[in-house]
């Protein structure tokens, strides 16, 4: 524990994790109202402020000590690949021939490089000894449920991609066979961990991981298409309810009268009186 | 044959397929390399993972909602709706800690303690998943705007200054 953490309550759970956690959900609706409303100046100064409390937080973290310091140590672990993917995928796409590409063509097959070195990366991972915050505990839970998600989403997507790309479009035999192998690359990895395991886990241990996390989080997934669907619901409701507006009395002879002298004085409409 | 499939109801078929057919092949992988699977537990850990997420997400949105609240907006619909949403995902989630369903501990005195564990890993899960929706995403947007694209003929023409007028 740190004095800083000490000093700002930082060590309980609910101030330094889930409390940050609320703040961006408010400082999200902020941002959503009217540029001239006084709350959106301080949506990202919130944010900002909520995003360091959780490193300062997560900043002593040994991964195996409380659930929220093992999210966050799983979250660090992954950091790098997943910014490595994220900005492969951004210069591959901007250097590109479309309109928008303002980066220069010769970066396009680094690009490729960089998204695909974001998947070896997590791929090497599991070939070394893990380090303390994910060694045991919680922290090897929250790591290995991580990867599990990762690549059976990867496998899933991507061979869906395969498939809409194959059927929907006209010469996308490239865009299909890339997709195909990212999900043959995703399964191959997941079925070694089945069957042999990694350098810390053995194959039970991520069979185990597999039904117990994946049906909850597989749940959850549901669970939140079905808290947006609450909202859309709520707003459907909320637009049926809205009363028609009242019917306006057609103009009276002096309101035309009144209309049309100053469309005569501003538009000049029948000459100089 | 597959240009008959191209945008009609079959296309969309295949691709829901594919998604639940391999989605059923790990599945049944996962059970024939582990051996012996409760499915009364699996199925409980689902529907737990459902409700705490339903209580969490309506809850992020009830907060987004009231802070985004403003004069001209009809939000006590949105208001109250949310809140339901919350309340019951949450009073479900409590029940089910409680009553021991789908977690190692039960009792009252830990719900905060479960729950708090049950919303770690969903946000850890929905990062997961986040990150693989973006990188294949991301490859396939690279892939398609990356296409050569024969050059459009209609800016190839040029203007004659004749536009009919008499």
């Amino acid at each position: 524990m740190t004095t800083t953490q000490w000093v700002f309550g930082l060590t309980d759970p609910w101030i330094g994790f889930w409390l940050p956690v609320g703040l961006l959900c408010i400082a999200a609706g902020f941002w959503l109202t009217d540029a001239e409303d006084v709350r959106r100046r301080f949506a990202i100064p919130l944010a900002v402020l909520s995003v360091v409390t959780l490193l300062v937080y997560g900043g002593s973290t040994r991964g195996s000590d409380i659930v929220e310091t093992s999210l966050l140590g799983a979250a660090l672990g992954v950091a790098g690949p997943v910014i490595l993917m994220l900005v492969g995928c951004l210069v591959a796409t901007f250097s590109g021939p479309a309109p928008v590409g303002p980066l220069p063509k010769g970066l396009r097959p680094f690009g490729f490089i960089m998204a695909c070195s974001g998947i070896a990366w997590i791929g090497t991972t599991l070939l070394q000894e893990p380090p303390g915050s994910r060694a045991n505990g919680l922290g090897e839970v929250m790591w290995s449920t991580w990867v599990m998600t990762f690549l059976a989403s990867v496998l899933l997507i991507a061979a869906t991609a395969a498939v809409f790309a194959f059927i929907m479009g006209e010469k996308r035999r490239r865009e299909v066979g890339i997709m195909a192998s990212l999900a043959a690359v995703s399964g191959a990895i997941l079925l070694y961990l089945f069957s042999n395991g990694s350098v810390d886990l053995s194959a039970t241990g991520w069979l185990d991981v597999y039904w117990q996390q994946l049906p909850f989080i597989t749940g959850g997934f549901f669970g939140l298409i079905a808290g947006v669907a609450a909202l859309i619901l709520s707003v459907y409701i909320a637009e049926k309810r809205t009363p028609e507006p009242d019917i306006v009395a057609p103009l009276s002879e002096d309101e035309r009268a009144r209309i049309t002298d100053i469309l005569r004085e501003h538009l000049n409409i029948g000459g100089e009186e | 044959m597959m240009s008959r499939m191209v945008g009609g109801k079959s296309s969309w078929r295949w691709v829901f397929g594919t998604l639940i057919g391999l989605a059923i092949a790990i599945d049944v992988t996962a059970w024939y390399l582990r051996g012996e699977i409760d499915p009364s537990s699996v199925l409980s850990r689902a529907l737990f993972g459902l409700v705490l997420a339903l209580g969490l997400s309506a809850s992020a949105l009830l907060l987004v909602t009231i802070s985004a609240i403003h004069r001209e907006m009809r939000a006590t619909e949105q208001v109250i709706g949310l809140a339901i949403a919350a309340g019951l995902g949450l009073s479900l989630t409590g029940w089910m800690i409680e009553g021991g369903f789908a977690t190692s501990i039960s009792g009252t005195e830990n719900i905060l303690e479960q729950a708090r564990i049950g919303g770690a890993m969903l946000l850890n899960g929905l990062f997961a998943s986040l990150t693989a929706a973006g990188l294949v995403f991301g490859l396939l947007l690279a892939l398609v705007t990356g296409r050569p694209m024969e050059k459009d003929p209609l800016l190839e023409l040029e203007s004659t200054g004749d536009f009919g007028e008499d």
